[in-house]
C-alpha cells in the first residue's frame, strides 16, 4: 500500500478523511506518533470517578500533543 | 491560565458528563486549569431525557462528537442470586447497561450525521467471566459487550468503529469499596492472584480507551479488549 493510500485508510477513524486531517495522520506516522486527536471532541459519562477523569485527561493531553507534528 | 505554547486552537475539547455535580465540577476544573478546552455536563445515563440534552449541549458548544467513551457504571454489593433483590438487579441493569444504550443511541444519531466517530464502552473483566456474588454486575457487563459487538457489526459500514475495555480490579474508590471489608491478608492474596501482582491504575485503562479511539486502531471493530494485567490469560 502506498503512502497516499496508508494516509487515507488510516484517516478512516476518528474524524473525516479531511486534506488537512491525511497530511496530519502522515506527518504523526512519520515520527512514531499515533494520536491525532487535536482538535477532535472527546466524551466521556461517569467523567466524575477515577477512570472516566484519567480518560478525560488523557484525551486532553493526546489531542492537545497531536498538534506537535 | 494556559500555559505557554498552547494556542486555544491546539487545545482539545472534551465534554466530561457525571450526575454527581461535585466530582464532575472538580474534574473539569482540573482539566480546564492545564489550558485544555472542556465543559461539564451533568447528566444521569438511566434518563434518556438526559442524555439526549447532553449531546445537543456538546454538539451546540463543539459541532460534532468524535469519540466517546460509555464509562458511567455501578457496583453490586457482594451477594448470590437468590439473595439479590430484583431491585437491586433492575438499579445496575439501568446504569450499567441501559445507560450505555441510552448513550450509544444519542451518539450514533450524531456520529451518523458527521460520518465518522469511536465509541468504547466501559464492560469489565466481570463481563467476560462469571464471578460468585455478582450475577447483577456480571449481566449487565455482560449485557455490554453483546451491545457492543452487535452495534459494531451494524454501524462500521458508516465509519464508526465501536469496541469495549474490559478492566480487572483497578485501584479506585469502588475497588476500596469492595476490599475494605476484607482481612488485609485476603487483600493480599487477591493482589497475589493478579499475574502482574498488583491492580490497575485508572490511567492504565485510560491509555487503552484513547487508543481505540485513534487511527491507530482503525481496524479494530467490535472489540471486547480486556485490560487486566494477564488476568485472563491465567
Amino acid at each position: 500500500m502506498g503512502t497516499d493510500a496508508m494516509a487515507r485508510d488510516a484517516a478512516g477513524g476518528v474524524g473525516g478523511a479531511t486534506e488537512t486531517i491525511v497530511s496530519l495522520v502522515w506527518c504523526s506516522r512519520s515520527i512514531g506518533m499515533t494520536e491525532i486527536l487535536k482538535g477532535k471532541v472527546a466524551l466521556v459519562t461517569g467523567a466524575g470517578a477515577e477512570i472516566g477523569l484519567a480518560t478525560a485527561w488523557a484525551f486532553a493531553e493526546a489531542g492537545a500533543s497531536g498538534g506537535s507534528c | 491560565m494556559r500555559p505557554r505554547g498552547r494556542s486555544p486552537k491546539q487545545a482539545h475539547r472534551g465534554v466530561l458528563a457525571d450526575r454527581d455535580e461535585q466530582a464532575l465540577s472538580k474534574g473539569t476544573e482540573r482539566i480546564c486549569s492545564a489550558g485544555h478546552n472542556a465543559i461539564g455536563l451533568t447528566c444521569d445515563v438511566t434518563d434518556k431525557a438526559q442524555v439526549t440534552t447532553m449531546i445537543e449541549q456538546a454538539t451546540a458548544r463543539y459541532g460534532r462528537v468524535d469519540a466517546a467513551f460509555n464509562n458511567a457504571g455501578i457496583n453490586s454489593a457482594g451477594a448470590s442470586l437468590l439473595d439479590t433483590s430484583d431491585d437491586e438487579f433492575d438499579r445496575i441493569i439501568n446504569v450499567n447497561l441501559r445507560g450505555v444504550w441510552n448513550c450509544m443511541k444519542a451518539e450514533l444519531r450524531c456520529m451518523i450525521a458527521q460520518g465518522s466517530g469511536a465509541i468504547v464502552n466501559c464492560s469489565s473483566i466481570g463481563g467476560m467471566v462469571g464471578s460468585k456474588g455478582r450475577s447483577a454486575y456480571s449481566a449487565s457487563k455482560h449485557g455490554v459487550i453483546g451491545l457492543t459487538r452487535s452495534a459494531a457489526l451494524e454501524y462500521a459500514p458508516q465509519g464508526i468503529r465501536i469496541n469495549a475495555v474490559c478492566p480487572r480490579m483497578v485501584n479506585t474508590p469502588m475497588a476500596v469499596a469492595v476490599t475494605k471489608n476484607y482481612d488485609p491478608e485476603i487483600v493480599k492474596a487477591m493482589v497475589a492472584r493478579e499475574p502482574i501482582e498488583r491492580f490497575g491504575e485508572a490511567e492504565e485503562i485510560a491509555a487503552a480507551v484513547v487508543w481505540l479511539c485513534t487511527t491507530a486502531a482503525s481496524f479494530v471493530v467490535g472489540h471486547a479488549m480486556a485490560v487486566d494485567g494477564g488476568f485472563l490469560a491465567q
